[in-house]
């Protein structure tokens, strides 16, 4: 399993046009992803689930992928969110 | 009647209002006993709807970019989620109902949700399950939107689906309650050059089906029902309007020179790539100014080596002519808590820009060797900010040069005869202009903070504010002295500050013997204009008049202003 501690720092909240680009990714990856905010945790590539989280500005995420893929999915998920 | 509201779009028309009402048809509850058959319909219309969203996203790609079409992937992947179906579902079976009526209870349920969001993106998205759900409703419905949407629009909110329909030969005008300045309505209306006017409190009320009205967008003014009087002064208004901005078209593709062939070039500033995409579609022939702070905000750590080589890379892959790009000019009036510049009592006369780069070595090479292997076969120049003194600009080319080295040892190539140019905004930079002139390829005026600094005033100070002019004496003699000095030893002097999209002190400008002007991407094909219209020998006694005006009054008369 491997995770990735994020500071959410876009102006712009993480809502359906930025989530659907990080679950489109996660949805090409084998391993389970999960994105946790706080203390909720949600699969990763369920996009009502994570625009339930509310994500915005300030907010520390981790992203946390378990299976066969999971480092190329923690690389290529992080690198989403942050150039959102 | 005059009603105001947000202009999200530029522009002036005159015409009838087209009201589209809410989604009120009346959806009756249903007893079903056959639940599995309604469960049946349900997989039959997430199929279609799915379709359709496909060959949606596929159409507004085109019409209207990527970006925006995103938008139905994220509708389909709601979708297909099936969170939203699975409580549909739920509702169908625990309560033995139609599905349409379970759609609608299970929107207004979602759509609760998000309006009780904290966050004002997130309760925008409430318009997105709306639209779902209409679409799911409309495919039971066997709804085929067959209604030609045209005149000026009046809602309450459009949905992605709704704008993306919108034929400008028929749409002429959007009058809306809801949406900002970055809604889905507002990106539709400026890409189809439609003028628009959001925030119209109450507007379904307010208008009638075929009321007459005028926008005024350009003043985010609405006139209901406007009298003779009104109207022909809207259509004078509209006509110059117009005629200005379709004129200003016909420079794409112009060369930048004087009516007496004299070439002076017309670059953009910018800051990251919308501008870009700006600057190419107003024709600029080169960036003067790459604003690169802007790549070291917003985030929580400093750009690496990579960053910087890929987002220059990005930019010269993609416009021709120089790209000058500047190295970071930051300080602490921005909010950058990373980079480690404490608040200060003078941000503006503090430890920023070249004065933090010099102190922070390893940041600063992080960036130049960017910018180096960027340049690789490709018009990418470097230009230091804010410089002051001879020592800063030798221990810059000294940093510089450390960068090419290391380079060199990592085997990676970069073009060993980049141009490397300076900005004149310290008074102390224009006065030693000489000195500079012998040491740099290009110099670029900027005008922001030389007024700033050699007229000793805050321009965002209210009081001081109208002391902040560029018609002041001192101010212009800077500006000729450092051209004159630079043309003495043979380099090129642009212009890169907010006085260079003035069309009225181009000409002035033109006379001294300015070779490049950089503006915003908006600005480009008027100042183009407003060169064409330029004959620099004319021009050229100009400034001894300004010399002799001596105050502002008397030289901003001269310059008819």
């Amino acid at each position: 399993m491997k995770s990735n501690d994020i500071l959410y720092n876009n102006e712009i909240s993480f809502h359906v046009r930025p989530a659907s680009l990080f679950v489109n990714k996660a949805k090409e990856f084998m391993c389970d992803v999960k994105i946790k905010k706080g203390t909720n945790i949600v699969d990763g590539k369920k996009l009502m689930k994570i625009l339930m989280l509310e994500i915005e500005k300030g907010d520390f995420i981790q992203i946390i992928a378990e299976g066969i893929d999971e480092d190329k999915a923690i690389d290529e998920l992080s690198k989403i969110v942050s150039v959102c | 009647m005059k009603i105001t509201g947000k202009s999200v779009s530029k522009g002036i028309i005159i015409g009838n209002t087209y009201i589209l009402k809410l989604q009120n048809q009346e959806i009756i509850k249903e007893n079903i006993i056959n639940v599995e058959e309604e469960i049946k319909k349900l997989n039959f219309i997430k199929e279609a709807a799915i379709k359709e969203l496909d060959d949606l996203y596929n159409f507004s790609k085109k019409e209207v970019g990527d970006n925006e079409a995103q938008i139905f992937i994220g509708h389909k992947l709601l979708l297909e989620d099936n969170e939203l179906l699975d409580r549909v579902k739920e509702i169908v079976i625990n309560e033995k109902v139609n599905i349409k009526w379970a759609i609608k209870k299970t929107e207004e349920e979602f759509v609760s949700i998000f309006r009780n969001m904290k966050n004002v993106y997130m309760r925008e998205r409430a318009t997105d399950i709306i639209d779902i759900c209409n679409r799911l409703i409309n495919i039971l419905d066997g709804q085929i939107d067959n209604n030609v949407l045209s005149g000026i629009i009046v809602a309450n909110e459009l949905t992605p689906s709704q704008t993306i329909k919108f034929d400008k030969r028929h749409v002429k005008g959007i009058i809306t309650e809801k949406g900002g300045i970055n809604s889905h309505v507002a990106i539709i209306a400026r890409m189809l050059e439609i003028p628009a006017i959001t925030n119209v409190k109450n507007a379904l009320n307010l208008f009638n089906d075929g009321d007459e009205v005028v926008i005024d967008a350009n003043s985010s003014i609405i006139i209901l029902n406007p009298d003779e009087k009104c109207i022909k002064h809207y259509r004078n208004l509209k006509n110059n309007f117009d005629l200005e901005k379709e004129s200003l078209k016909e420079y794409i593709g112009k060369n930048d020179e004087t009516n007496d062939g004299y070439k002076v070039k017309v670059l953009s500033n910018i800051a990251n790539i919308n501008d870009l995409k700006m600057a190419l579609e107003n024709d600029a022939k080169g960036i003067g100014l790459f604003r690169t702070e802007f790549m070291y905000m917003n985030r929580t750590s400093f750009p690496t080596e990579d960053e910087h080589y890929s987002s220059y890379k990005y930019i010269a892959e993609n416009i021709e002519g120089p790209i000058i790009i500047r190295t970071l000019d930051i300080g602490g009036d921005k909010k950058v808590d990373y980079i480690g510049i404490e608040k200060e009592e003078n941000p503006f006369l503090g430890y920023r820009a070249i004065r933090y780069c010099l102190d922070n070595e390893e940041v600063f090479v992080t960036q130049i060797k960017g910018i180096l292997r960027a340049s690789y076969n490709t018009n990418i120049k470097i230009m230091f900010p804010m410089i002051s003194s001879l020592e800063e600009l030798e221990r810059a080319k000294v940093i510089l040069e450390k960068a090419k080295e290391l380079l060199i040892k990592e085997e990676k190539l970069f073009n060993k005869d980049i141009e490397v140019g300076m900005m004149i905004e310290t008074p102390a930079a224009a006065i030693l202009s000489d000195i500079f002139a012998k040491e740099v390829d290009f110099f670029s005026i900027g005008t922001n903070d030389l007024i700033q600094y050699t007229v000793a005033v805050d321009r965002t100070n209210d009081k001081v504010e109208n002391l902040y002019s560029p018609h002041n004496l001192s101010i212009l003699r800077l500006i000729k002295n450092t051209i004159d000095n630079g043309h003495k030893e043979n380099i090129m002097v642009g212009m890169c500050g907010e006085v260079a999209s003035d069309s009225k002190i181009i000409p002035l400008l033109i006379g001294m013997g300015i070779d490049e002007i950089s503006v915003n991407p908006s600005k480009i094909l008027n100042i183009r204009k407003t060169i064409a219209n330029v004959n620099k020998e004319k021009s050229i006694n100009l400034y001894a008049q300004v010399e002799q005006c001596k105050t502002v009054e008397k030289i901003k008369k001269l310059l008819e202003y």
